[in-house]
Formats: C-alpha cells, structure tokens, sequence
C-alpha cells in the first residue's frame, strides 16, 4: 500500500446561510480545496460525495454527489455517494486515501455537504431522528441530545461529574471557535452562560449541544509522487479504521468499540497513545468528549472532567481537543463534520492554524487523531471512523 | 399498519396486553429486539423463535427533553428499559417524577396530526401505580 496525502483542504463555514444551495455550498468547499492544492482539477480521478439529509430535507434522495459536483464543473469520474450519517464526513476520507493508497487513483476528492437549515426546526430534527432504526423508534420522539443526555447522566453518576463540567467543556470549545474564522458561534461563553442556558435534555444545556448549521468541508488526497509535484506532501493518512456498533452486553463487561478499534489502529499503525499529540472528537455534546478521550484511552477512566478544568484541553494543553471550537461551536452540518475534522488536523500539522495552532514541546505538532461517530442501531452508535493523519 | 414498508414490533398477548416481539435463538438463547431470523450473536441462520418481550420493564436512566421532532409535544421524556428479559430499549416514558430503577409497563397510544391529520399508533413505556422508585 502507498501513502496517502492531503494536499488540499478547503471549507464553507459553518452556520445559517438561508440564501446558500447545497450546490453553492458544495462549490465553494471542493474550489477552496483544489486552489490549496494548487491542482488542476482535471486531475481528480475520484470523489466520494459525505451527506446525509438532503434527502429528508430536500428531496433529492438519489445521486447527491452526481447532481452537486456537476455544479462544481465534475462530469465522468466515478462519483461515490456515502452515508453513515454524522460519521458519512470521515468514511468518506477514508475510502478516499484507499483508493489512492491502493494505486487505484493518484487524485481522489473527498467532499462533505449538509444544509440544515429549512425553515422548519422540527423538520430537521425528525431527519436527524432517522439515523436510528425507524421501525422500533417510531414515535418514540428520538432525538441524539437525549442519547447523549443519558450518557452524561452515566457519567455523572460513575465518576461524580456535574454540568459545571460539561460547561468547562463549552467554555473551552467556545473559546478555540471565536480563533476559527470558519466556525458558527464566534463568542465566548463563560461557565454561567452555559449553564444558564436554556435546557435542551436534562442535563444539557443549549451550548452544552451542537446546534443545526449548513456547511461544507472538501480534501483532497494524492499519491506521493503527485503530493511531491504540487510541494504538497507535508501530512498523510498515518491510518484508519472504521467500525460498525456493537451487540448490547447486559454485563456491560467488553469495552467499547472505540476502545477495540483504537487499540487495534495503535498497533497495527506501531504508535503509543503518548504519540498523539492533539484531536478531534465528536462532541455532539460536550458531555461526550469526557468518554471520547478516555474510551481512546488517552487520559485515564473517569479523570477527563477533572483534566477539562486544568487546562489539558487547552489549545495551550497538554493534550489539546477540539481546536476548531468542536461540533458544539463550529457547527455541525452532519455529512460535512467528519471531513471538517481532517481539513483542521491538517491545517495544525502544517501549522496554518494561526490563533489555534497547536506546539508540542514548542514544536509544530506530529500527529493528530480525528473521532467521528454517527447514528444508531439498537443500544449503540452506528458507526465510528478513527483517522489518524501524521507529518 | 399504516406503511407496508414496515413490520409490526408490537402485538397483543393473549390477555389482550400489549407486548414487543423479539426473537430467542434456539441455537444459544441470545434475546433480541427486534425479532430477526438471523442471530446477530451467534450468527445462526433460521433458528430463533419469535418471542413476547417488553411487557414490563425498569427504567435503566432517563432525561426530559424540552425540544421535540415532528409529532411529539415538549416537554417528554426518553429513556432506556431494561426490559424483563434482559434487553434494553430506548423509548418515550410517561409518569410523573421518573426516575432509574422504576417499574414501567408497554403501553400502546394513538395521535393525530394537527397539521395532517394523520393518525400514529405507537408505543411507549409507563409507570406502573406504585412503580416509582
């Protein structure tokens, strides 16, 4: 297998852009991309299309990545249409380093699109509600803050966390967006402000919860001797691994499955977990970023909520989190996020951050990870895609 | 059933009381919800056995939402159900005060759309009387 590279990465920001298409929104992610890249676009062989709900939201069900590339001027190339809702965005950059990895492409493009904003809140919920099994959820008013809610409930009672904590978290996120001229919320929130928000599912409150947002996210990826060409080949897909949800364990005895599969990427990748130097996680809800960083197993069990207050976190941490202000003050345009994700690891790898950029030891970090996790089935999340990107 | 589209994950026992289908699997007894052919644990094809399940449960934790999707009045409250034979589900609780460790029974409810006017038959968990914990 050959390496796989980014060479470029490009975004819409992220936020309520009433007067936006899918189309312009798409446009402008994979144009900002191909001019980072500095690459002809005629050289993309491939493209993998992240989106979820367009659609729910839209109507066009069928052949999304077809219809919206064709806008962005691409015809012929084989285009592959990926849904694993909130995690579509990573699953869709992996398969794309694959088929360059593999040799079957020297230039593939991975794009992320969502527009959730429709005018109709409850609308865009029910679509959300649809990455669960339908048939037994059905009425049940599913919605994931409240998943997310019990979590933070378990965690609570486990390890003696309260909302303060899951505040700090938004405090810190929200901080790290008012740097990212991409995010939606660009303003700081104190503690108080968070938790005197309003309640959205007990304990969470509205800036403890990623909001709504429309937004794109584009990669492109190459091979060595094409990253070489465009002076490109800074950051590469170091590895990855992408799982499905696991069958519910009333002993609740085996670990979880980001916990398997990061073990399994550590070794077969031959890192320790004292080589990441900074990440990306999912925190749909900031609550969840306390059992992202311990089930990966970079911070001990039940020591997260206690870490978030003294500063590990930080940009200026030891373990930095959630740079680009996270999907609960980036915004969260489901199929765009995952792809969000690698465009900022790449951008801290390269040291392009600016206000967020992230030193190791003083030094331009080495590695960073991305988690990205998306829907449900049954008693756990339908998928969780693990991306490691290194210089 | 209102979409063909759909199987039933509820039925009537013979009292008349509602109750989820699952499945059993002869091979290693592994329970699931909902019912499939296929054992998702042991991967047996064709040898489990449609089952009733879910009549009673215990809420295993629950949270009030003040948000809601399409069909469902805010404030309600969602939860997992640790259903008697040992399988969790996730579903709409009603009662007052509910709370971890609360005894819930299957209830079947009917709403009707203010928009469409459509009628939903669904299920959802309740306290039982005396069930609060």
């Amino acid at each position: 297998m050959g390496k796989a590279y980014v060479v470029g990465v490009g975004m819409h920001p992220f936020g309520r852009f009433l007067d936006k298409s899918i189309k312009q929104l798409t446009r402008h992610a994979v144009w900002e991309a191909i001019h980072d890249a500095g690459i002809d676009p005629k050289r993309v062989e491939i493209a993998y299309f992240s989106n979820s709900f367009a659609g729910a939201l839209s109507g066009q069900h069928s052949v999304r990545g077809q219809i919206y590339l064709r806008d962005a001027g691409f015809s012929e190339i084989p285009i592959i249409n990926v849904e694993n809702a909130c995690a579509s965005g990573a699953t869709a950059f992996q398969h794309a380093c694959l088929a360059v990895s593999s040799g079957q492409v020297d230039v593939a493009l991975a794009v992320g699109v969502e527009k959730m904003f429709v005018g109709d809140t409850a609308k865009t919920i029910s679509a959300l509600g649809s990455a669960g099994d339908v048939e037994t959820t059905k009425g049940q008013g599913l919605q994931f803050t409240a998943l997310y809610a019990l979590k933070a409930l378990d965690y609570m009672e486990k390890y003696g966390a309260t909302p303060y904590h899951f505040a700090k978290v938004a405090e810190k996120n929200s901080e790290n967006a008012v740097l990212n001229p991409y995010a939606q919320f660009r303003k700081k929130l104190s503690v108080e402000d968070v938790l005197n928000s309003r309640m959205i599912a007990d304990p969470l409150t509205l800036y403890m919860c990623s909001p709504i947002a429309d937004g794109s996210a584009a990669v492109i990826v190459a091979s060595e001797k094409i990253a070489n060409q465009l002076g490109k080949a800074q950051v590469h897909l170091k590895g990855s691994v992408l799982k499905s949800g696991q069958l519910y364990d009333p002993n609740n005895k085996q670990p979880s499955v980001i916990t398997k599969a990061s073990n399994e990427l550590f070794e077969k990748i031959g890192i320790g977990h004292s080589d990441i130097n900074m990440l990306e996680v999912h925190d749909a809800a900031t609550s969840i970023e306390f059992e992202h960083v311990e089930d990966l197993g970079l911070v001990p069990r039940g020591t997260a909520f206690e870490e978030v207050v003294s500063g590990t976190f930080h940009i200026s941490g030891k373990l930095p989190m959630n740079m680009s202000g996270g999907l609960t003050s980036k915004g969260h345009p489901v199929g765009a996020s995952g792809v969000a994700q690698i465009v900022e690891i790449t951008k801290q790898l390269r040291g392009e951050a600016k206000e967020r950029q992230v030193y190791t030891n003083e030094k331009l970090p080495l590695t960073g990870l991305c988690l990205n996790t998306g829907g449900r089935v049954e008693d756990d999340r339908a998928a969780y895609a693990i991306t490691i990107l290194a210089r | 059933m209102d979409n063909m589209l759909e199987l039933n994950v509820w039925t009537r026992d013979n009292e008349g009381r509602p109750s989820l289908i699952g499945s059993k699997c002869v091979e290693c007894d592994h329970l699931s919800f909902p019912a499939k052919e296929v054992c998702p644990y042991c991967m047996t094809n064709g040898r489990s056995e449609e089952i009733l399940i879910g009549r009673i449960g215990k809420v295993v934790s629950a949270t009030t939402c003040y948000t809601a999707p399409k069909g469902i009045q805010a404030p309600y409250t969602l939860g997992l159900i640790e259903i008697e034979s040992g399988v969790q589900v996730l579903a709409q609780i009603s009662g007052n005060a509910i709370k971890k460790g609360d005894k819930v029974e299957l209830v079947i409810y009917s709403s009707v759309s203010a928009e469409t006017a459509e009628e939903t038959i669904g299920w959802k968990y309740q306290i039982v009387e005396g069930g609060n914990q």
